[in-house]
């Protein structure tokens, strides 16, 4: 009764109409933590496409001489632990691992969830009930246990760790998927293209794909997260990533009985890591902020 | 005269308005005696829910009461802590809202919601409480109010609930009702029925109601007196009668126009336009931009509220050249 | 009498979710018994382990049931599934239902402390970010609970039990006590461990509670009580909280399958020999009658789970709609 709701930029003369994609890059781009959340997840991705060339030093190499070095001590930036590995290069070659283990496990992920859920939003029926009976027991599993039981049965070794993560995804992915589907089918429009024989691929491409994009990015991202933590779980259990190759789990767990002469080993792949998954979470957040309608955040 | 129960005394509320503290409603006053309904009229974005809101102090951290005084028996509620404030709510000044579907809490029984209130001013037992609660139940016309007791909102319809705010405002016998369109979401047999009720409850306890409503007609059929509120600042007041007879501010008027005619004669007259927002309000008369009378020295300086002899106070220069009856034959009797 | 109606339709209502859950166990009970063909190579060479002799692979083999077609290997998994015979473990040399309910009661204690913590970090923290919604209270939340969801639970087990256990001996870096030999020694014992497991829970709860919270006091019926005179903290707790609970629930449902993955995390750092260990184990070894207990045990927890908060639904809102 008192207060008009804000309307901002009303007062300029001519509004340009602003296309959804530069929407949301304003919107995306706007809060500071995204724009870190995306600065971390570049750094990221260069440490692990370029490990091999920006590493000072082989991961693997122990050098008796040079033990449990401080940060910036002798060209060791981030120290050596008590192997005298080069703390830096190791960290590098994990964030290579970890990249490795997000693509592959987001990779089976939506090559497992996608399909299934397009078939079950866009046919209903039998297809719907058999996948999403599936679905439902699969999210039954704890998520971490259920990597744990097929990482044990097929072995434990790094490409196993990251198919078994995968597989928890699958029905994450689906859910999302056959909902955003279900949702557009119902829009009249689709109704309308499919009476006048419209082929169902390209029903898929123009009006299914847009739609379940935004909210599939967002999970995708969160998956990215949750792929780490996972995979550095796993490689800490000794189930993951093999010794002596380097991964952020496995540096912590090799550090831990060291930690209080050298801490360096622990705290830069702790610190890695939290920032790495930080970074997924906000982007994730930050991508379902910033799609769909325009809305005042509390 | 006696003394008002409720005497609101150049009351002055803001509101922060893009970043701005703006006077939402400007220097209003006006009494309520015990018995006594007393209506608030206005379109909306008049001021009237927000100087209601005002009284109850309910008004959150983008409203702030500036100045003026809300006397209870003299008492000033805008001098009490919060504590003691709270004490007075539901207690001494109990307030129903206009939307009777999302007043009352969906996830406890009404009944629940009515002993609640018992227990927290008068405390007792449970047993009291409810015994109680059935009571005002039964009171305010609700069959079965034993049994409905431990229904949940949603099983009510919108006058029902309506009733259910009311039964919870009375249950504690408060001295002082303020209800805000308690009508107006509701459909036209039943918005009758609870304004009987409303005025029954006045007269047979000896309560005062503050009556806030945009609708003249509520107006003519259960109030003593009326103030008409426009752009943040009563424009007139006067007793009932009076005002139905022979409206003095052009804007009362103009209300009186847009109502039907009892007899039929004649159309509805719109009031062109629409009130200001609150940082747009006009230095001179604030409604001179929408009047048909307006002259030039409307728009100069504010324009203060004066009594008139025949009982009243108007805020109009021209009011004693203009006659706004409807037409003769329009006057109700 | 309207009582009576909650009840009765909370009662279909879990009628007709045990009636889901059978498709659901048929299921997951299908998938379990499927991880045997995910082993690669000869399965009885790998769960007999390295370096086992023909002789003890062979033995597996008939144990097992592996030479027989798969709809027969199927058929045997259910009967003696059915019968609570979960096979025998090939590394502990014990029936895998002894060890499980022999673990059982740590690793319940350990989820239910790691719940109870996440509860009392999570609520009052979500509360107070919904009432000062956009101020520095809010901010200090909403930050906290940001950090809380990016720590994997191994990465705060390590440092609690590096610095509040090892360095300041505040409380048990490692191990487990037994309830009965005292509730504050039990307590004692899983303060870090459930702290470690149960914070990214808290920060869900949080987040999840402020934002619902933050929602629900802005509705007319919250300014109905205030209206009446309640005093602030009855209008957050009671007629705030328990509108704004719903979401809480679905996550404390949720994050108790996380929990449970956790504790396989957790107990390994703190030396607590519960499900979660036997299961690290069990997965070291490739001991599959042991991971497919395993398996079926972590589900039925997360069903049961499920239905209590299916359950709790029907008492925040009376209404029945689903959300």
């Amino acid at each position: 009764m008192s207060a008009l709701p804000e309307t901002p930029g009303t007062d300029a003369a001519v509004v340009v109409p602003e296309t959804p994609r530069r929407r949301f890059l304003r919107r995306f781009t706007g809060p500071w933590a995204n724009r870190f959340a995306l600065l971390v997840l570049v750094l990221w991705f260069v440490a692990a496409v370029a490990a091999p060339w920006l590493a000072p030093h082989d991961p693997l190499v122990q050098d008796i001489d040079a033990r449990r070095l401080a940060p910036f001590s002798d060209g060791h930036l981030l120290g050596t632990d008590t192997l005298g590995r080069d703390t830096f290069s190791r960290l590098l070659y994990g964030a290579r691992v970890a990249g490795m283990a997000a693509l592959i496990s987001v990779g089976v992920g939506l090559a497992g969830g996608v399909v299934p859920a397009l078939l079950a939003g866009l046919l209903r029926g039998w297809w719907d009930a058999v996948f999403s009976r599936i679905a439902d027991a699969l999210l039954s599993f704890p998520p971490l246990l259920l990597a744990l039981a097929i990482v044990g049965v097929m072995g434990p070794n790094l490409t196993n760790a990251m198919l078994a993560i995968g597989i928890v995804f699958v029905p994450r992915f689906y859910r999302v998927v056959r909902a955003a589907t279900l949702s557009v089918r119902e829009e009249t429009f689709i109704e309308a293209s499919r009476s006048i024989g419209t082929p169902t691929h390209w029903i898929l491409r123009k009006h299914v794909l847009p739609n379940v994009l935004s909210p599939l990015a967002v999970q995708i991202s969160l998956a990215f997260g949750f792929a780490i933590l996972a995979e550095s779980s796993l490689s800490f259990l000794g189930l993951g990533v093999q010794p002596p190759d380097p991964s952020w789990g496995s540096m912590l767990s090799e550090g831990r009985a060291a930690w209080f002469y050298t801490p360096w080993p622990v705290i830069v792949p702790t610190v890695t890591v939290v920032l790495t998954v930080l970074a997924c979470n906000v982007t994730g957040d930050g991508l379902s902020d910033s799609v769909g309608r325009e809305k005042g955040r509390a | 005269m006696t003394t008002p129960l409720l005497s609101v005394r150049n009351l002055t509320v803001e509101f922060a308005v893009r970043g701005a503290w703006q006077p939402v409603v400007t220097d209003v006053s006006f009494d309520v005696q015990p018995g006594q309904v007393v209506a608030l009229v206005g379109e909306s974005g008049s001021g009237k829910s927000v100087s209601c809101f005002a009284l109850l102090r309910l008004h959150g951290d983008s409203g702030r009461t500036s100045s003026g005084e809300v006397l209870l028996d003299g008492r000033d509620l805008l001098t009490l802590s919060e504590r003691e404030m709270a004490d007075v709510r539901g207690n001494e000044i109990a307030m129903i809202f206009q939307e009777p579907m999302t007043s009352l809490n969906p996830a406890f029984t009404v009944g629940s919601q009515i002993a609640e209130v018992v227990r927290r001013h008068r405390g007792g037992s449970r047993a009291d409480a409810r015994r109680r609660a059935i009571e005002v139940l039964d009171l305010v016309g609700i069959p079965r109010a034993a049994d409905r007791f431990g229904e949940y909102p949603h099983q009510f319809s919108g006058g029902m609930r309506q009733r259910v705010m009311i039964a919870m405002a009375l249950a504690t016998e408060p001295r002082m009702l303020i209800a805000d369109e308690p009508t107006t979401a509701l459909d036209v047999t039943i918005q009758a029925q609870i304004l009987d009720l409303m005025r029954d409850l006045a007269r047979d306890f000896g309560m005062g109601v503050l009556l806030v409503t945009h609708d003249l007609g509520v107006v003519a059929d259960v109030c003593d007196e009326v103030v008409v509120m426009y752009a943040g600042q009563a424009v007139e007041k006067a007793e009932v009668f009076n005002i139905f007879e022979r409206p003095r501010h052009p804007y009362t008027a103009g209300l009186m126009r847009s109502l039907p005619r009892v007899d039929g004669v004649g159309g509805i007259e719109i009031i062109p336009g629409t009130p200001p927002m609150p940082d747009q309000f006009p230095v001179g008369c604030r409604f001179a931009p929408r009047c048909a009378y307006a002259v030039a020295a409307c728009e100069e300086s504010a324009i203060d509220l004066q009594p008139r002899q025949s009982g009243g106070e108007v805020r109009c220069i021209r009011t004693d050249e203009l006659d706004l009856r409807r037409t003769t034959e329009g006057v109700p009797t | 009498m309207s009582t009576g109606v909650v009840a009765r339709r909370t009662a279909s209502m879990l009628g007709r979710r045990l009636l889901a859950l059978i498709p659901l166990l048929a299921i997951v009970s299908l998938a379990t018994f499927s991880l045997v063909f995910l082993i690669p190579g000869d399965p009885a060479h790998r769960i007999a382990g390295e370096g086992a002799s023909e002789a003890q692979i062979e033995a597996v083999r008939s144990d097992l049931g592996l030479d027989q077609p798969a709809y027969q290997q199927f058929a045997t998994f259910i009967g003696n599934l059915a019968q609570g015979d979960l096979g025998t473990s090939y590394t502990f040399r014990t029936p895998v239902w002894d060890m499980i309910s022999a673990r059982l009661p740590i690793t319940v204690s350990l989820t239910l402390v790691a719940m109870v913590i996440a509860l009392l970090i999570g609520i009052p923290t979500g509360v107070l970010a919904a009432r000062r919604a956009g101020r520095w209270q809010d901010r200090v939340v909403t930050v906290g609970s940001t950090l809380g969801l990016a720590t994997p639970n191994f990465v705060l087990g390590l440092l609690l039990t590096l610095v509040i256990g090892v360095k300041f001996q505040w409380l048990p870096a490692t191990g487990y006590a037994e309830m009965s030999e005292g509730f504050g020694l039990w307590l004692k014992h899983l303060l870090l461990p459930g702290f470690a497991l149960g914070i990214v829970a808290a920060a869900e709860i949080a987040r999840q509670l402020r934002a619902s919270l933050a929602d629900v006091l802005r509705q007319d019926y919250v300014r109905t009580a205030v209206a009446k005179g309640m005093l602030p903290r009855s209008v957050v707790w009671k007629h705030g909280l328990k509108n704004a609970l719903m979401p809480v629930v679905t996550v404390v449902g949720i994050q108790t399958g996380y929990l449970l993955g956790g504790t396989a995390v957790v107990e390994t750092i703190f030396g607590i020999q519960g499900l979660g260990d036997f299961a690290v184990r069990a997965v070291m070894s490739g001991d599959l009658p042991a991971i497919q207990g395993m398996v079926v045990f972590a589900v039925l927890i997360t069903v049961t789970a499920s239905l209590l908060v299916d359950l709790t639904y029907g008492y925040l809102n009376p209404r029945g709609e689903s959300q």
